[in-house]
């Protein structure tokens, strides 16, 4: 497993996969920067990354975990790298299983990068409260967890599907309704697309005073079934797919 | 056939079948790869040969029948057989942003070979030179060469190329058989080859395989194949009646070269007009027929051997599959 996990970084190590972290802490900044603070009580760090966190987590993360899933596959259904790959002596499932480590590794980067693009936002802006560390990382590990059933469902789409657009259309299309669904308490925590950005802005929406009322359980217990479910169906689909 | 144990066999399947609905795309193939050899697996194309390695190497599950590598079952030692295995399948794969010595680092990875083995089977396919540049660059005969290199990478027992060949130049190919023919001597590999070039078989394998329409329609040595495809001896005479009816008077059978090319093609034509063939024979033989003739007052103009060629063998064999 590890040596196939090995194997993947020397595939996307020179791939411009890599640059894709960078381009929504990128853009998120630039929101950070331009939006002004308001003056309202709060912790400033609280509101940049209620500012900086709905664009993230709402429209890009849903699209780069779609655009690393695709990418990931892409690399081997380009150069016919599958009939290769799984003529080599190592099972299927662990080639399913670090592809889909890959794409999680891919966008716990890009919140690293998210993390560190926050920082430096604030630090510009001249921030003086005190920042809070357990918020801000279970927002973004939160999220990033919360990215998982997507990416589950991604890469099934991308593995089956030889096209690399085709998987990426799809995911944009049931990306662009996220802001509509996310208002509706009762389909927002079942749609894959949208659970990133509830748990990243959960602990704000909590207190603000109108909340989504989403039960939290309601939403990890979702997370945690549809990702066992899209996962276990992409690695039996891929264990027993013709290559 | 040879007699031997089921472990002696590097490849040997039974009744491997692979029908998608109805239609059989390889039917109850019984392959048989012995050590050392270099088994070409020969047929038209579509003919079922990427089928079937594809089936060896578990890249697709046959419909019925089985495959043993080794002397195992692939379906319960996929991973422990696929370890001795090197492949190269219909064409090379490879990440095109990655220079070749990079591809073949994300192989050796999973291999779990020294990296010391990337200079060595660069050094064989010769694309040492060449290593540092991106694949994408490559001409198909170094993408190719890079696919071998791959497949050598985990100092394989039994190599599998399909089409090794296809889409190279003439000096490709002839760089292409040289290096696979000095594998099983320098390296002890058994290999599988496949080709739908006759031509190219007859000239590395030491075994054949003919595949036609899915089914397995010979197997033997080349040796044996190609003492299938006798010699005859060719005889254009002033009348051909009367030279078939001396003959068959000294025990001789002889046919008319124009009934046997129509029977054939179903045409005759004029170069066969005037000409007999008889079973090949030593030369006092073919002399005593040409002495018979000349004192029966026959004329004869031209005496020569006709070899038909593996080719014609081929066709004769593949064709016969087709108007099954």
């Amino acid at each position: 497993m590890w040596a196939v996990l090995r194997s993947e970084w020397i595939k996307w190590r020179k791939s411009p996969i890599l640059w894709l972290i960078f381009v929504s802490p990128a853009l998120c900044s630039l929101i950070g920067l331009l939006e002004s603070d308001d003056m309202s009580s709060g912790n400033q760090w609280d509101q940049l990354l209620h500012m900086m966190g709905v664009m993230h987590a709402l429209l890009l993360m849903p699209l780069l975990t779609g655009v690393f899933a695709a990418s990931v596959c892409r690399l081997e259904h380009a150069g016919g790298g599958w009939k290769q790959l799984l003529a080599l002596p190592v099972s299927r499932g662990a080639v399913y299983i670090c592809k889909f480590v890959s794409v999680m590794l891919l966008l716990l980067a890009t919140q690293a990068v998210f993390l560190a693009a926050l920082l430096l936002v604030g630090m510009v802006k001249g921030y003086t409260d005190p920042i809070q560390w357990s918020s801000l990382l279970f927002s973004l590990i939160g999220s990033w967890i919360a990215c998982m059933p997507l990416a589950a469902l991604q890469m099934g789409v991308s593995v089956a599907w030889a096209s690399f657009a085709a998987p990426l259309a799809i995911n944009a299309i049931f990306t662009l309704p996220n802001i509509i669904i996310a208002n509706s308490e009762r389909f927002a925590p079942y749609y894959p697309w949208d659970q990133p950005v509830l748990v990243m802005l959960s602990q704000q929406l909590d207190d603000g005073p109108d909340a989504f009322h989403l039960s939290m359980t309601t939403l990890y217990t979702v997370i945690s079934v549809s990702f066992i479910l899209f996962f276990v169906v992409g690695h039996m689909y891929f264990r027993r797919k013709p290559i | 056939m040879k007699q031997s144990t089921t472990t002696d066999w590097v490849i040997e399947t039974s009744g491997l079948t692979k029908a998608i609905g109805r239609k059989a795309l390889v039917q109850d193939l019984n392959l048989r790869v012995g050590r050392g050899e270099i088994y070409g697996f020969l047929g038209p194309n579509g003919a079922g040969k990427t089928t079937t390695i594809r089936m060896l190497l578990g890249l697709i599950r046959p419909t019925r029948g089985s495959v043993k590598l080794f002397g195992r079952e692939l379906k319960s030692n996929r991973i422990e057989a696929l370890r001795r295995v090197g492949s190269l399948v219909e064409y090379p794969s490879y990440y095109g942003h990655l220079t070749g010595r990079e591809n073949l680092e994300a192989v050796r990875r999973i291999l779990g070979v020294p990296s010391s083995r990337i200079d060595e089977v660069l050094t064989i396919v010769r694309l040492t030179k060449d290593a540092k540049r991106p694949v994408k660059g490559y001409s198909l005969g170094m993408k190719q060469r890079l696919g071998i290199a791959t497949a050598l990478l985990g100092n394989p027992e039994l190599l599998i190329l399909d089409e090794p060949t296809n889409g190279l130049d003439p000096s490709g190919i002839l760089e292409m058989r040289e290096l696979i023919k000095s594998m099983p001597q320098q390296h002890g590999i058994t290999i599988v080859v496949s080709s739908h070039l006759l031509s190219e078989i007859e000239q590395m394998a030491t075994q054949v395989g003919i595949i036609a329409q899915g089914r397995l329609i010979a197997q033997e040595s080349i040796g044996a194949l190609r003492g299938r495809s006798k010699g005859r001896l060719s005889l254009r005479v002033g009348a051909v009646p009367q030279a078939t009816k001396v003959l068959s008077a000294i025990g001789v059978q002889a046919e008319s070269a124009a009934a046997a090319e129509s029977s054939r093609t179903g045409a005759a034509y004029d170069e066969n007009a005037n000409r007999i063939l008889v079973d090949s024979v030593d030369d006092e033989i073919a002399a005593y027929y040409v002495r018979t003739l000349v004192e029966s007052g026959i004329e004869i103009y031209r005496v020569e051997e006709v070899r038909q060629s593996l080719e014609d063998l081929f066709l004769k064999l593949t064709d016969g599959e087709e108007s099954l």
